[in-house]
């Protein structure tokens, strides 16, 4: 009875430290990734923010009505939705596919899931998917950006859905990653005073028409760069709370199982002591 | 002063942040050289060269794949797909991309295809020519 619970508990602290060795082992490849992601985050920022600075004062010139891209339509959303290639990463993914779910609250909103568990997600859900052009997270690279950035402004342009949003994780720092969602189209003019028009080299429409799907597959590249360096910090902490929870384990098994060994050396020296003296 | 505020940005990262003496980049009308008080302008890029004058009268050669330039009170803004200064092009690749495009130029079957093999073309002809300083 006894030696069959010691055996159990042996089982037991088996398996956590098996376990253990997985985790620890995702804890060093996530940290050793987890530093060239965050340098490609950091790198993509300028662009962003330049791309951004552009933007704003090329549609607060524009005049009011002249474009599609700034004219605020009644219509469908897309959801460009950013989670990862794998799971073990904590929250990582159910917040972002959470988030999600309550910003589409009238339940007809297309999809661009990047990453295998945003396809998997958003497949189950049984929503309009709009593209799988970028179904993995690790092959976006700025060519597939800017060219699903092409089809979504021509897309955006005929109607069939009249505002763009991401929604990917910021990454805030090491330790906290958010959930964010931020509306790319239409466009939102600068709050401040509408500047002069500046001089255009050409055509406005047609500056207007090539700049813009730059400025989407931009921003679509950058928040993959920033969710990716969030995916790993996400996995690292989730892989180092799981090596500490496998200790503890360990360690709360091993005192049972020298109680349980104790405790049969016990019984067996009363036995024989209560043996010797019937005799 | 002559100096002019440039910043060049890609999505990669930032390539030049800082005062430079002046710009030539290649726009869908022409080639424009951008220079200090420059009227606001905002103009697309296409495949072709940039060159920057750095402020010590240095040039600088560069393959620019797409994007645009602004200028807005004084600072230019070039906001490119691809921005490659001369010393970091790889010339085989861009050699062996050459050869690919005209390959499926030649194979393109409807306006699209040959659009993009067109563009390809452009980009790895530019590449090229930056890179052996013509």
């Amino acid at each position: 009875m006894a030696s069959a619970q010691i055996n159990d508990i042996k089982a037991r602290i088996k398996s956590v430290s098996g376990t253990m060795q997985i985790t620890k082992a995702m804890e060093l490849v996530a940290t050793s990734k987890l530093r060239y992601l965050k340098e490609r985050a950091e790198s993509s920022k300028p662009y962003m923010k330049v791309l951004l600075d552009s933007i704003g004062r090329l549609s607060s010139s524009l005049p009011s009505g002249e474009s599609k891209y700034t004219e605020v339509r009644k219509g469908k959303t897309l959801y460009i939705v950013i989670a990862g290639d794998r799971g073990l990463a904590g929250g990582y993914n159910s917040n972002i596919l959470k988030l999600a779910a309550s910003l589409d609250t009238e339940g007809d909103g297309i999809y661009v899931p990047v990453g295998k568990k945003a396809v998997d997600s958003i497949a189950r859900h049984e929503k309009e998917i709009f593209s799988l052009a970028l179904s993995s997270v690790a092959d976006a690279g700025v060519g597939q950006c800017m060219k699903l950035a092409e089809v979504i402004a021509e897309d955006f342009c005929l109607g069939r859905f009249t505002s763009v949003k991401l929604v990917y994780t910021r990454f805030a720092s090491m330790l906290t990653q958010v959930p964010t969602a931020v509306e790319i189209l239409p466009l939102t003019a600068d709050s401040g005073e509408k500047s002069a028009e500046p001089l255009y080299e050409g055509d406005v429409e047609e500056i207007i028409e090539k700049i813009v799907p730059q400025y989407i597959g931009g921003a679509i590249h950058a928040a993959i760069c920033e969710a990716a360096a969030s995916e790993c910090a996400a996995r690292r902490t989730a892989m180092n709370s799981a090596n500490k929870n496998a200790e503890e384990m360990i360690s709360n098994l091993t005192l049972s199982f020298n109680r349980a060994r104790q405790a049969v050396i016990t019984q067996e020296i009363t036995e024989i002591v209560s043996g010797a003296e019937a005799l | 002063m002559n100096a002019l505020h440039l910043d060049i940005v890609c999505p990669d990262g930032e390539l030049f942040a800082g005062e430079a003496k002046s710009i030539l980049v290649t726009t869908d009308c022409g080639e424009i050289q951008i220079m200090r008080g420059h009227a606001d302008l905002v103009a697309t890029l296409k495949a072709g060269r940039a060159k920057l004058v750095t402020l010590s009268g240095e040039e600088r050669c560069a393959a620019v794949s797409g994007g645009f330039v602004t200028v807005a009170d004084g600072c230019v803004k070039v906001v490119a797909t691809t921005f490659e200064f001369s010393d970091e092009i790889d010339l085989e690749r861009a050699k062996r991309a050459k050869e690919a495009a005209e390959e499926k130029l030649r194979a393109a079957k409807d306006e699209r295809e040959f659009a993009i093999a067109k563009a390809k073309l452009e980009r790895a002809l530019s590449r090229i020519s930056v890179a052996s300083g013509k």
